[in-house]
C-alpha cells in the first residue's frame, strides 16, 4: 500500500477516486461486515465521471489497522479537496457586490473546517489513536460544514458534495465493530 | 407547548396513513423520479394535489372527518409535511400541486390570477414550480439577472428571458411562478405566472445527491410570452409587488420547509426504533434524548406555523430560526441513526442513507442557515423580538 502522504496528496489533488484506487492497490479490501467501496461497475454511484461499485463479501477478512488508518488519510484529503473546492466557489461568487468569501460569517466557518483539519493530521500523525470513529465523524462533520457553504451547488450528484457522499459511505463501510447489535 | 386542536389532530393521523401507504416506493421513486405519475390516485397525492389551494377557490375543498382544510394554515401545514417527510421528503416534493408558488398566488395575485392559476391545479393533478434562484445569484437574489420585456406596445405581452436553477419539478410542471427583472434596481423585481406549454420553455433536470423525487432542474426562457394580466401583484404599489412584497410569502414558505427537517429526523428515529428490538438501556437513553431534541425544535416550527395563522410581525424571524434549526437536526440525526446498525448500516438499510442525503437538500431550501441567522441577527438588532 502507498504511504499516508501519499495517499492524503493524491486524495487532495486528485480526488476521492484516484486515491481509493491506490488504496486499494494491492487488492480489495473490506469493512468488518464485508462491504467495500471501489472503482468499478455496476456502478451504484458516479463520481467524477468515474463509476463506484459496491461490493459485499462477508466472508472476507477485515481490513488491517494499517489500511483503515490510511482510509482516515484519504477522507482527510478528500476533506482538503472540499476545502479547495470551497474556497474557489466563494471567491468567485458575490453578495450585494463583495466576494462571499469575505463575509465574516464565512470566515470563521470556513477557519473551523481548517482547524479541525488541522487538529485531526496532528493526532494522526505519529502514533495514531486507538480508535478511529471519533476521528471519522471528525472528518464528516468538516466535510458537512463546507457543504452548507457550498449551497445547493454542493447538493449536484455531479459536483463535489457527491465526493463527501461517497467519503461518508467509506467511513461507514469500515468502521469498527464495536457494538453487538443485532442488524 | 403547543399541542394540536382536534382538527390539526385529524388531519395529522389522515397525513401519517397517507405517507405509510407511500413510503413502501421511497426507493423506487428514487430510482425513477416519473413513477409519480402511476400514483397520482394515492389519497396522499391526491390531497397534496390539491392542498394551497384556498377554500374561497375551490368549489370541492378538501373536507376531512367534518373539518376542512386547503392547506394553507401555518400550523396545517408543518404538520402535514412533517407526516410526510417522516416518511419520505422525495414523494412530498414529487407531489403534483401548487404548495410554493400557490402562497404567492394568494397573497399577491388578483382575482383573475387567482382564478386562472388554481383552476389550472384543480382541473386534474398539476405540477407547478417556483423559480427565484439563479446560477451564479444564489442568495443574492436582490442582484437577479432575468429580464421581463415589453414585447410591443405598453400594455401588451411581455417576454421573459433568463435562466434558473435548483428548481423543483420544473420539468414536469405546467405552470409556474417566476421572478424576474424590469428594470435596474431592488424595485424593479417582479414576479409572472407563466404557463410552460408557452414556446421559449425549456427545464433540464440534474441529478442531485438526494431529494431526487423533486427532479431539480435547471430552467432557460427564451423570449418566453408572458400576458401582461400574469404579472403577480399588478394592482398593488411596486413595493408591495417586489421583492419587498415577496419576503411576506417566502416567511410563509419557511415553517413548512422547517417541517421538513423536523419530520426527516424523526423518520430516521423512527426508523432505528422500528428495527432495532435490542437496544441496550444505554442506546435508549441516547434516542430518547435525541427524540426529546426534536421535540424541542418541532415547538419551534409549530410557533412559526402559528406565527403564519396569527399574521405576527415575528413570522420571518420565528420561520428562519425554525428552518435552521430544522436543517441541523435533519443532518445532526440522520448522520448518528446509521451507528445503531454497526458497519456498512448505509447500504444495508438504504433508507438511512437517503434519509442522511435528504436532509442535505433541507439545508439550502429556501436560504442557507447562515441567511436565516442574518435575519434572525436582524430582529436582535432591530428589537423586534419581543419578549421572546
Amino acid at each position: 500500500m502507498s504511504g499516508y502522504p501519499g495517499i492524503r496528496r493524491t486524495a487532495r489533488e486528485e480526488g476521492l477516486v484516484a486515491a481509493l484506487e491506490l488504496l486499494h492497490e494491492d487488492g480489495v479490501r473490506h469493512g468488518p461486515a464485508g462491504h467495500a467501496l471501489v472503482v468499478g461497475r455496476p456502478a451504484h454511484l458516479e463520481l467524477q465521471g468515474v463509476g463506484l461499485s459496491v461490493v459485499r463479501d462477508p466472508s472476507a477478512p477485515s481490513a488491517p489497522r494499517e489500511w483503515t488508518l490510511g482510509l482516515l488519510w484519504l477522507r482527510l484529503g478528500v476533506s482538503e479537496w472540499l476545502l479547495d473546492r470551497t474556497m474557489a466557489y466563494l471567491g468567485a461568487r458575490t453578495t450585494g457586490g463583495t466576494p462571499l468569501l469575505l463575509q465574516q460569517m464565512v470566515k470563521g466557518q470556513l477557519a473551523e473546517a481548517v482547524t479541525e483539519q488541522v487538529e485531526l493530521s496532528t493526532l494522526l500523525a505519529g502514533r495514531a489513536p486507538d480508535r478511529l470513529d471519533d476521528p471519522h465523524r471528525q472528518i464528516t462533520r468538516a466535510d458537512r460544514a463546507l457543504l452548507r457553504l457550498l449551497g445547493g451547488s454542493g447538493f449536484r450528484a455531479d459536483g463535489p458534495g457527491q465526493a463527501a457522499h461517497a467519503s461518508e459511505l467509506l467511513a461507514d463501510f469500515y468502521q469498527e465493530d464495536r457494538h453487538d447489535r443485532a442488524r | 407547548m403547543i399541542e394540536l386542536d382536534e382538527r390539526l389532530t385529524v388531519l395529522q393521523g389522515h397525513a401519517r396513513e397517507w405517507a405509510r401507504d407511500l413510503r413502501p416506493l421511497a426507493l423506487d421513486l428514487e430510482r425513477d423520479p416519473e413513477l409519480v405519475h402511476g400514483l397520482l390516485d394515492r389519497p396522499g397525492l391526491a390531497f397534496l394535489a390539491r392542498a394551497a389551494v384556498p377554500a374561497a377557490h375551490n368549489p370541492d375543498p378538501i373536507v376531512l372527518d367534518g373539518h376542512l382544510f386547503d392547506g394553507m394554515g401555518g400550523l396545517e401545514r408543518v404538520t402535514f409535511v412533517e407526516e410526510f417527510a417522516a416518511c419520505d421528503t422525495g414523494m412530498l416534493l414529487a407531489a403534483p400541486g401548487s404548495s410554493l408558488s400557490g402562497i404567492f398566488v394568494a397573497l399577491l395575485g388578483d382575482e383573475e390570477q387567482k382564478r386562472w392559476f388554481y383552476g389550472r391545479l384543480l382541473e386534474r393533478p398539476t405540477w407547478s414550480f417556483f423559480a427565484l434562484t439563479e446560477p451564479d445569484r444564489g442568495s443574492d437574489a436582490p442582484a437577479l439577472e432575468s429580464t421581463l420585456t415589453p414585447a410591443g406596445p405598453e400594455g401588451g405581452p411581455l417576454l421573459l428571458n433568463g435562466t434558473k436553477r435548483f428548481i423543483g419539478n420544473a420539468a414536469r410542471a405546467a405552470v409556474g411562478m417566476v421572478f424576474a427583472r424590469v428594470r435596474p434596481g431592488p424595485l424593479g423585481i417582479v414576479s409572472v405566472l407563466v404557463d410552460t406549454a408557452a414556446p421559449g420553455f425549456r427545464a433540464e433536470p440534474f441529478p442531485t445527491v438526494g431529494l431526487k423525487g423533486n427532479q431539480v432542474s435547471e430552467v432557460v426562457f427564451t423570449d418566453l410570452e408572458v400576458p401582461a394580466e400574469r404579472v403577480l401583484g399588478r394592482h398593488l404599489s411596486a413595493t408591495r409587488r417586489g421583492l419587498a412584497g415577496a419576503v411576506q410569502g417566502f416567511n410563509r414558505l419557511r415553517p413548512g420547509v422547517a417541517a421538513l427537517g423536523v419530520g426527516i429526523a424523526r423518520g430516521a428515529l423512527d426508523y432505528v426504533l422500528e428495527h432495532r428490538s435490542d437496544l441496550t438501556s444505554w442506546e435508549r437513553d441516547e434516542l430518547d434524548r435525541v427524540s426529546r431534541r426534536i421535540a424541542g425544535v418541532r415547538q419551534l416550527v409549530r410557533r412559526a406555523g402559528v406565527a403564519m395563522d396569527e399574521n405576527d410581525p415575528m413570522l420571518g424571524y420565528l420561520a428562519s430560526m425554525a428552518k435552521a434549526r430544522a436543517a441541523r437536526l435533519a443532518e445532526d440525526v440522520t448522520l448518528a441513526m446509521p451507528d445503531y446498525f454497526g458497519p456498512g448500516a448505509r447500504w444495508e438499510h438504504p433508507l438511512l442513507d437517503k434519509y442522511a442525503r435528504d436532509a442535505r437538500g433541507v439545508e439550502f431550501m429556501e436560504g442557507t442557515s447562515n441567511i436565516q441567522n442574518l435575519t434572525v441577527f436582524q430582529g436582535l438588532s432591530q428589537n423586534r423580538l419581543g419578549v421572546h
